[in-house]
């Protein structure tokens, strides 16, 4: 017996037989090929739906850099320096001469505006993470909506056939007796 | 006063295989002179005269009546039973594995999951376990139960001689082949497998055919989703999925087939397979689960499931009338063997060890 297909009574060697040659014959013709096989068999059914419009990696990117964004800052940001006992001299002379230097032009407002932008950046940061979840579920949503609707298209389809169906049988019903009839 | 032996069901439905049983069950015990009533926690409002509130139950729990528990996961029956005094017998209709509904429906899998724990936490408290079919039977043994047997779904063959919708029959009988399975909608009846089979036959056999999906899909709108994206993927043409069918519907659904067409991988019994038989229809099954019990050695049995094997399997029983007529050859004898079925006899026996039996003591059953 064969270990492909079983059944009592019935002779599935032979069976399988002809099948196995149907199926080399139609690949002999080219009719069909095993990629054919291969690509309907492979072909995936995805249990979970992708939110693929959105891109969802923006926001692990923009979170993965944080010093880019998460900065702080104080007036005491501008004088300062990066170069150990030398920049502690040079914040010294910068501060003493912070009085000249406002003669020139007055760095309290950019000063107090990076700061502001330093704490809009915080929020900012939480809302776009709000808005990609929000994005996120609202695509699901309307590809949950945009299935539903196709399935009440199917639904429809079905009707409008069965209606076809009914009005075809009412159709033959009418004409059924007038038929006798006419015969008699 | 008749002794009492009680049904409690999750859901009592119209036209469902394991509520047709129930009543069945409750005919041949009522006829034998017990006590019986249904309790459900969910009624049909057609069936709603033939089973009492699930919230009745303790009006007649006690410790000689004797419950036959149609076993069903996360329920509240199954919450009830577990607390009451009553004798209990845990029929059991199988719980599908959780790996299937992974995905598509998570909150399913958790609950199959759990109710396959649950199952084991029935297996100290019942006194009997009855399974469906062997393949159930087994896995009653695995979950511990120390006493089990078999207890066949046997279906009431009169009611398919019922009148068949013409509707559904003018619909689907237009001279193209019909392809059909009936069943739920769900993973683990490899719905897709069906699809990808039928766009082999239709390609390269018989571009005049049918797929008819006779099944419920509420409730697993994902799944359903993902294999009509499938259906537009391959490009296959006039696969119906009818959703939810009268009882009408469904005999005029078998009664335009020209083959059945089940590639399960996970069935406790599967009544349709034994409709299609009724019916006079070929079947062609995948071998998992209880479908070859079912059968009966009726059919053909597929073990390997290629697609191009299954499609020239279906190609071949179509189009070769000697050989379709072999496998209705076995279906019949199948069939005559489930109709000698006496069920009565069958119940009493396998309740025997129980309703033979008087009540254990409190200090024996602790």
């Amino acid at each position: 017996m064969s270990k492909d297909v079983s059944a009592d009574g019935v002779d599935v060697e032979a069976v399988m037989a002809q099948i196995r040659e149907r199926i080399a014959e139609k690949k002999r013709r080219g009719l069909l090929t095993d990629e054919e096989v291969r690509e309907i068999a492979e072909r995936p059914l995805h249990p979970v739906l992708d939110a693929h419009e959105f891109r969802s990696r923006l926001l692990t990117e923009l979170l993965a850099d944080r010093e880019r964004w998460a900065y702080s800052f104080s007036p005491a940001h501008v004088y300062g320096s990066s170069r150990g006992g030398a920049g502690r001299l040079l914040e010294k002379v910068r501060r003493l001469l912070n009085p000249i230097q406002k003669l020139f032009w007055n760095p309290t407002p950019m000063i107090s505006a990076l700061s502001r932008q330093a704490d809009l950046n915080q929020s900012y940061v939480h809302l776009i993470h709000n808005l990609a979840e929000e994005l996120t579920r609202v695509n699901l949503d309307v590809q949950d909506l945009r299935n539903r609707v196709l399935q009440l298209q199917g639904r429809l389809e079905l009707h409008a056939r069965r209606e076809k169906a009914l009005e075809a049988l009412l159709t033959e019903a009418q004409a059924g007796p007038k038929g006798e009839r006419g015969r008699a | 006063m008749r002794r009492p032996v009680h049904q409690l069901l999750a859901a009592l439905s119209y036209g469902d295989a394991i509520s047709n049983e129930a009543l069945a069950i409750q005919a041949h015990l009522r006829r034998a002179g017990y006590d019986s009533d249904i309790f459900a926690e969910g009624v049909h409002p057609r069936m709603a005269h033939l089973a009492r509130p699930l919230w009745q139950y303790p009006d007649v729990s006690s410790r000689e009546t004797v419950c036959l528990f149609h076993f069903s996961i996360g329920s509240a029956a199954g919450r009830l039973i577990h607390h009451a005094p009553d004798r209990l017998v845990a029929i059991y209709h199988n719980i599908t594995p959780a790996h299937f509904f992974l995905g598509f429906h998570p909150h399913l899998a958790g609950l199959c999951y759990h109710g396959r724990r649950e199952l084991e936490a029935f297996a100290t408290r019942t006194e009997l376990g009855l399974g469906d079919s062997e393949f159930n039977r087994r896995e009653l043994e695995a979950a511990g139960f120390a006493r089990t047997g078999v207890l066949p779904i046997v279906l009431d063959l009169d009611s398919y001689g019922g009148p068949v919708s013409p509707v559904v029959r003018r619909l689907y009988d237009d001279g193209r082949r019909n392809v059909v399975f009936v069943g739920r909608i769900i993973p683990n009846k490899r719905i897709d497998d069906l699809i990808r089979s039928f766009a082999l036959y239709q390609r390269h056999a018989e571009p005049h055919s049918r797929l008819l999906l006779v099944g419920d899909y509420r409730g697993h709108e994902r799944y359903f989703d993902r294999l009509r994206e499938l259906v537009a993927t391959l490009g296959v043409q006039e696969v119906v999925f009818t959703g939810h069918v009268d009882h009408d519907e469904l005999l005029a659904c078998y009664s335009v087939a020209d083959l059945f067409l089940c590639l399960s991988e996970h069935e406790g019994f599967c009544v349709p397979l034994l409709e299609a038989m009724v019916f006079g229809v070929p079947v062609v099954a995948y071998d998992a689960g209880a479908v070859r019990e079912t059968l009966r050695g009726g059919g053909l049995l597929i073990q390997d499931k290629r697609l191009d094997v299954v499609a020239e399997l279906m190609s071949q029983v179509l189009a070769d009338p000697a050989l379709r007529e072999r496998i209705l050859e076995t279906q019949r004898r199948a069939l005559a063997e489930l109709r000698a079925t006496d069920f009565g006899a069958l119940l009493a026996d396998r309740l025997a060890p129980v309703l033979g039996t008087p009540a254990p003591s409190s200090e024996a059953r602790a």
